[in-house]
């Protein structure tokens, strides 16, 4: 119970950041499942995807409410995004765990460095419209 | 088929690594689609849902899946995205952003050196 309430309070956490940085929810939870609860880097990996779709699926929602998107473009996207999804996974499911976690905190690192380089986002262009 | 190679380019990072894809999309759909930030965030999370589906249900395939965390996480983020969009428009975006970056650098750190 108390792990499951410990959950719910990470999911709070990692909802917050992923709509307060407008990136995807699963790269701080990926990181605190492997470091802080010991789930293997795939096992993981799987649970944040699980976790995301029906997140995702909410916040496309309430966008469309907000007359943001376009459903062919995410769905051209989409299909092929799935096929080479599957293929990741795959990969990710046939290497090691240890192997698969390097490769996960590179990426991290990488997308970390980037944002301390660059530490201006791009304006929104839809801002300078009048 | 521009859109359909940032997919593929999204999609295969999001199943290897877990990630959502849009981190790679969004920037994507800006620089080399031309399309605006928050129209490209919009597009992004409507194909989000379809690749982490995929990737789900191979990760699920395999048993990899602990779907009671899974929804207890979610029960947290439904409350939780509508509490950061609010504090995203309390504080200083560059803040944020770098206090993010090291947040990410540190975590990197720790799960190779551990």
């Amino acid at each position: 119970m108390i792990e499951t309430l410990g959950y719910v309070a990470l999911g709070v956490g990692v909802g917050a950041v992923s709509s307060f940085l407008g990136i995807g929810g699963g790269t701080i939870l990926v990181a605190v499942l492997v470091a802080v609860s010991g789930f293997g880097q795939q096992e993981a990996q799987a649970t944040a995807l699980a976790f995301m779709v029906p997140t995702a699926a909410i916040g496309v929602i309430s966008t469309r409410w907000h007359g943001l998107g376009n459903l062919r473009q995410s769905a051209v996207l989409g299909v092929s995004g799935a096929i080479a999804a599957v293929g990741g996974a795959l990969l990710a499911l046939a290497i090691p765990s240890d192997t698969l976690r390097a490769l996960f905190a590179i990426f991290i690192g990488v997308v970390g460095l980037a944002m301390l380089l660059h530490p201006t986002p791009r304006e929104d262009p839809a801002e300078e419209e009048p | 088929m521009l859109s359909a190679l940032i997919g593929l380019a999204s999609g295969f990072l999001a199943g290897l690594l877990g990630i959502g894809g849009g981190g790679l999309m969004v920037p994507l759909l800006v620089s080399a689609g031309g399309l605006r930030q928050r129209q490209a965030h919009a597009v992004s999370l409507g194909a989000v849902v379809l690749l982490a589906l995929a990737a789900a249900i191979t990760y699920g395939a395999a048993g990899e899946v602990r779907l009671g965390t899974a929804a207890a996480l979610f029960v947290g983020g439904a409350a939780g995205a509508p509490l950061g969009a609010w504090l995203l428009s309390r504080v200083d975006d560059r803040f944020a952003r770098r206090a993010f970056g090291v947040m990410l650098v540190g975590t990197s750190a720790y799960l190779l050196l551990t």
